[in-house]
């Protein structure tokens, strides 16, 4: 079955409001918008590390988040998946360290299958002999493979993609162009990839929100919105493509 | 006139800055230099020994180290609560409080043992309820560790600040995210990121309280074995037996520059682990 991601939620942030409502289920949906639209600001809601006015957070029936009842589940608890923009990799612990973190917290393993379950998903990714490094030496590929292996290793119900492509050369770009939407394909989760690139969000697929000063201004294929393009923003976003 | 070359005035003058700031600057050096060596070099190494035979030394290092210990464990763990509390729950107040914390270090320390003298002695503010329960500060060992954390705690609290600020909020949401509890995220990510920060603090602030003079000297006295540190000793020796005092000197200096060369290897070691990761500079509020 496929789980759904259901948020509607406002709340001020800075001196931004956000006034989001959007729902995915099973396919990525991609963010696309300008810088401080709020679109990092929206995962943080989601997360719970950011706490919304109004409005709610519903993840496969599950209520995280309902300020009406009173209802904010802390992170912890809310079983979504997280890949920051800088893929947040704890400097401290090796690659396998990192992932055997994302293991640790929610089932009580032993020290030894942490480790081996930790680099099944390191190799399910491909960089299985970067296990013993630290982050620093990892490329932004590299990187970004782990920190998706760490997203997953808690077994999240849907996963949340900041910015993923933004910082890879274009070799290594084109790559994960086809590498991350396969991956997330498979998964079949919710996921919300946020980019400014038209090439990246049409890399993810055909399901593409783009949010504005906190609204969601237009949401539809590349090609839809191509076709009636509903701000300045949309129109030089498809004819960058 | 040649337009390509500066007038002779002109080049005559930056030799002039350049060879007058040079010896400026080699001048504070020699300055700051000449007394360590001369701490070392005018003494025979027999002197040196019979210097730290005297009868002040042991009871002063014992003290010392039992006091200085002390004194980080109550600036370490309270001081780490503090800097985590400033970086991570910032508010109007945390200006004011940080404005605080650096307090200790811009009043002179004679000064800062008065205060603790009118705060914790006999007739002092909380004092009086004390010596009414029968517990008196002043003058006991239990002063010189109160007197060392008043001095250092500052050294500690900045560093530890300035540790957490340096930490990538996002690491926080990101162990959150995968299960984490405030305490366990707190614990596994943001103590280690900050530990080589935390550390060198924690060493500048154990030095401090090591050197502690003033404070101790009006608020805790100079009782042989009770309140005597090492640097009251190198004052008391001074009167009797300049070995002694030199002696002591030495053996301080040691442990400083010591110091100051693991503080620096380790900056240098770890600074490929914790310290070089890209971090986002946070507005103060």
């Amino acid at each position: 079955m496929k789980s759904r991601l259901e948020i509607d939620v406002e709340g001020r942030v800075g001196g931004l409001d956000v006034q989001v409502r959007l729902a995915t289920a099973g396919k990525p949906l991609v963010l696309v918008g300008p810088n401080a639209a709020g679109k990092t600001s929206l995962l943080l809601m989601i997360l719970g590390a950011l706490r919304p006015e109004r409005g709610r957070v519903k993840l496969d029936g599950r209520l995280l988040f309902d300020a009406e009842q009173g209802i904010d589940l802390p992170p912890e608890d809310r079983g979504v998946g997280y890949v920051p923009q800088d893929y947040g990799l704890f400097p401290h612990m090796t690659v396998v360290g990192n992932v055997a973190f994302g293991l640790e917290c929610r089932r009580r393993l032993a020290r030894r299958e942490r480790r081996r379950r930790a680099l099944e998903l390191l190799d399910a990714l491909e960089v299985a002999h970067l296990a013993s490094r630290f982050p620093r030496s990892l490329s932004g590929g590299e990187g970004q493979r782990v920190a998706l292996a760490r997203a997953l290793a808690s077994e999240p119900q849907a996963l949340l993609l900041d910015e993923p492509l933004a910082a890879l050369d274009a070799g290594v770009r084109r790559q994960m162009r086809e590498f991350l939407p396969s991956r997330l394909a498979m998964l079949e989760l919710p996921a919300i990839v946020v980019t400014h690139d038209p090439g990246d969000a049409a890399a993810f697929g055909q399901d593409i929100a783009v949010i504005e000063q906190g609204r969601v201004v237009q949401r539809g294929t590349l090609a839809a919105l191509a076709e009636a393009p509903a701000s300045a923003f949309v129109t030089e976003l498809v004819s960058r493509r | 006139m040649s337009q390509t070359s500066p007038p002779r005035g002109r080049s005559w003058q930056a030799a002039f800055w350049a060879a007058g700031s040079t010896i400026a600057a080699a001048t504070l050096l020699a300055f700051l230099v000449l007394p360590v060596v001369a701490l070392g070099f005018s003494i025979r190494p027999a002197d040196l020994i019979a210097g730290l035979r005297h009868p002040t030394v042991l009871p002063a290092l014992r003290l010392s180290l039992f006091t200085t210990s002390a004194s980080l464990v109550l600036v370490v763990i309270p001081g780490t609560a503090l800097a985590w509390l400033l970086v991570r729950r910032p508010g109007v107040w945390s200006h004011w409080v940080e404005t605080v914390v650096q307090l200790p270090v811009v009043i002179p320390p004679a000064v800062g043992g008065l205060a603790l003298l009118l705060a914790f002695g006999r007739h002092g503010l909380i004092g009086r309820s004390l010596a009414t329960m029968g517990i008196a500060i002043p003058f006991t060992t239990l002063a010189v560790v109160l007197a060392e954390v008043f001095v250092s705690a500052p050294f500690f609290v900045l560093a530890a600040t300035a540790a957490f600020r340096r930490v990538e909020p996002s690491l926080l949401i990101v162990a959150r995210s995968l299960g984490a509890s405030p305490v366990r995220a707190f614990f596994r990510v943001a103590l280690p990121a900050a530990s080589p920060s935390l550390v060198s603090g924690a060493a500048m602030s154990w030095a401090r309280a090591l050197g502690e003079f003033g404070a101790t000297l009006m608020f805790a006295g100079n009782l042989t074995g009770r309140t005597q540190t090492l640097p009251l000793a190198v004052y008391t020796a001074l009167e009797t037996d300049v070995r002694a005092a030199q002696a002591i000197s030495i053996l301080l200096v040691i442990v400083a520059l010591s110091l100051l060369f693991l503080l620096r290897r380790g900056a240098a070691a770890s600074g490929g682990l914790a310290l070089d990761f890209p971090s986002r500079v946070e507005p103060r509020r």
